[in-house]
């Protein structure tokens, strides 16, 4: 029997709105006390701010000759040149470009995109739930770099189809932990009520289950960041991802930086540095907002 | 028990079919197929024919339609073979198995490493809190988690050569023909792919094994005044191990994408090498050979995982 607008909305505010305001002040004074991982996130935005404005940092184009060849690092070239006599520096800011996009992207297509899916097919429900935890279990058991690769031979190596892979496959598989979120909150007393009340399944997906399932898609979504960028990174140093010209740090770290690594080190170390930097603020930032928004997920995520 | 492991494996059925559906379907995808790449490896355009291409075409079977090649590829299963590979006249069965012995020695090796340390590690750390000991190995940990694996690999043969002048064998020898160059092979790579999962699994260890650590029936075993070490040994250890037993299983396909690029990199003529380089032939025979190969893998290290919860937690196991 459905009650009036009115009545469930009455209803409902005890339990949606004012927990989310007290919530987010909750955050607030979370993110003024902790310092240390906070600065994790800092340096992140630094990384990010440097690849992406590189041409106000650099004097030197990343496909440009700029000096001599092999040259060892030096005031003019801070991380010295390849073998072509191309600044790395410049090519480790632009190639973090590369990097981070991947990254970025592929986090927030796959975190928003396995949260629709997880959606639409935990309420579908019976037969049609049944089939796609089938299908989840069957893509999971592709172990990632063999899709990658294959799917990649098809369609051509572009930063758009590497995009476009990697999220499709990790949208597929995070809806297995989202659906598990999805599940227990359905559980709750709040939904229960809202529920009986007589309120829609659309109105409760959007009021109840989404703000609380949306914490495990922000962390997922965070801690796949540095995960994305090292799968681009693997590709490319398989001469399978991004190709040369254009920088990429695993393009940088692949054929070039291991031919040349007894002469000039240095062309394998930049990047090496860059990525395994920004994977790891990456990761520490994402578990501290893990352990922010939810710490009970410590041991799953 | 019985009931639990024949509803395990049915289940399974459906997931293994879509599986290679899966795989079908892309192979039918790609463009350029096996014959144009032969014909490029022997010397270009000028060779073959359209018409001559196409003959050879319907010889290999690569014109059949996508059902068609389905329910031929089960066939091949069901008989054994899993198809014959388009390059050598060899099944896809026999050209797996030769190549097989390097891939499980250094996947093995690494599995057993990496989970040794990594709860060695973890055991350690959380039972010496916040020691010196501790944030040395949470410093390890942090840098081996986000420096990706190819990195470390070359690293790690780069690195000894330049400042000890040493290198380490970069032949690789069968167990049965060298087992001392065998392992010292192994080594390098093995550490390589290890390293980065004895980090998660050390980390997972350290919080998991805290939290038991903190437990009543912990304070209990102190109070009646067993040794620190007794109760590590008997009651910590069994219940922190449990996550890190899920994790371990999950990592499994990880290990294995792992493996491919390590193989790569130090030239291990293994599974991985295999992959590479029949994708890159469009051998698609052995690529959905392989890919069948690697998802029953992963399918039964998820059902062992299974299992070992009911003999670890005795809870669990009364079904």
């Amino acid at each position: 029997m459905a009650s009036s607008e009115s009545e469930i909305r009455a209803a409902e505010s005890s339990f949606g709105s004012q927990a989310t305001r007290q919530r987010l002040k909750s955050l607030l004074r979370v993110l003024r006390r902790s310092k240390v991982p906070a600065a994790f996130g800092f340096v992140l935005l630094i990384l990010v701010v440097a690849c992406y404005g590189a041409a106000l940092f650099v004097p030197y184009q990343p496909n440009e000759r700029a000096g001599a060849i092999l040259a060892a690092p030096s005031f003019s070239h801070l991380m010295g040149t390849d073998q072509f006599g191309r600044d790395i520096f410049t090519r480790v800011l632009y190639g973090g470009r590369t990097s981070l996009t991947v990254g970025l992207a592929c986090a927030t297509l796959a975190s928003g995109g396995s949260l629709l899916l997880a959606l639409l097919f935990t309420y579908a429900g019976g037969v049609w739930e049944y089939l796609w935890l089938r299908y989840v279990d069957a893509w999971l058991a592709l172990p990632g770099l063999v899709l990658l690769l294959v799917l990649i031979t098809i369609l051509g190596p572009s930063l758009l189809t590497i995009i476009g892979i990697l999220s499709l496959s990790s949208t597929i598989t995070g809806t297995r932990v989202i659906r598990s979120k999805i599940l227990s909150v359905k559980g709750e007393d709040y939904v229960l009520a809202a529920n009986a009340l007589g309120a829609g399944p659309f109105r409760i997906a959007l009021r109840h289950l989404v703000p609380n399932v949306l914490s495990v898609s922000i962390v997922t979504g965070t801690l796949g960041v540095g995960g994305f960028m090292l799968a681009e990174a693997a590709l490319s140093f398989l001469g399978l991802g991004i190709r040369p010209p254009t920088p990429s740090w695993g393009g940088m770290m692949g054929v070039d930086g291991r031919t040349y690594i007894m002469l000039a080190p240095w062309m394998l170390i930049g990047p090496a540095i860059a990525l395994s930097l920004t994977v790891m603020s990456a990761n520490m930032f994402g578990d501290w907002l893990r352990d922010v928004l939810d710490p009970r997920l410590r041991g799953v995520i | 028990m019985a009931r639990y492991l024949s509803r395990t494996l049915l289940g399974t059925v459906p997931t293994l079919l879509l599986l290679l559906l899966i795989v079908s379907l892309l192979t039918k995808l790609v463009p350029g197929d096996a014959v144009d790449s032969m014909v490029n490896q022997m010397g270009g355009d000028s060779g073959a024919t359209e018409a001559q291409r196409q003959r050879l075409r319907e010889e290999l079977g690569l014109t059949r339609s996508i059902p068609e090649q389905y329910v031929a590829f089960l066939r091949d299963v069901g008989n054994g073979s899993l198809g014959h590979s388009l390059y050598s006249s060899q099944t896809v069965r026999s050209l797996i198995s030769s190549r097989a012995l390097p891939t499980i020695e250094l996947t093995v090796l690494a599995l057993v490493g990496s989970t040794a340390l990594g709860v060695l590690t973890g055991v350690v750390s959380s039972v010496r809190r916040n020691s010196k000991l501790d944030y040395l190995m949470r410093l390890f940990v942090l840098i081996f988690l986000s420096v990706p694996n190819f990195v470390i690999a070359v690293c790690v043969v780069l690195l000894p050569a330049f400042y000890w002048g040493w290198s380490p064998p970069l032949q690789y020898v069968p167990i049965y023909e060298g087992p001392t160059r065998n392992l010292l092979f192994f080594a390098t790579p093995v550490t390589a792919l290890a390293i980065g999962l004895a980090a998660s699994v050390a980390r997972l260890t350290r919080t998991s094994t805290l939290e038991v650590i903190g437990m009543d029936y912990v304070r209990t075993a102190r109070a009646k005044g067993l040794t620190e070490r007794r109760i590590v040994y008997r009651h910590v250890l069994k219940n922190s191990l449990m996550p890190v037993l899920t994790l371990v299983g999950l990592q499994v396909g990880f290990l294995l994408s792992g493996s491919i690029i390590v193989e790569q990199v130090f030239s291990i003529p293994g599974l991985g090498t295999l992959l590479i380089g029949s994708i890159t032939q469009r051998d698609w025979p052995v690529v959905q050979g392989l890919t069948l190969i690697s998802g029953v893998v992963v399918i039964s290290v998820s059902m062992t995982v299974e299992l070992l919860y009911g003999w670890f937690d005795p809870r669990l196991g009364a079904r």
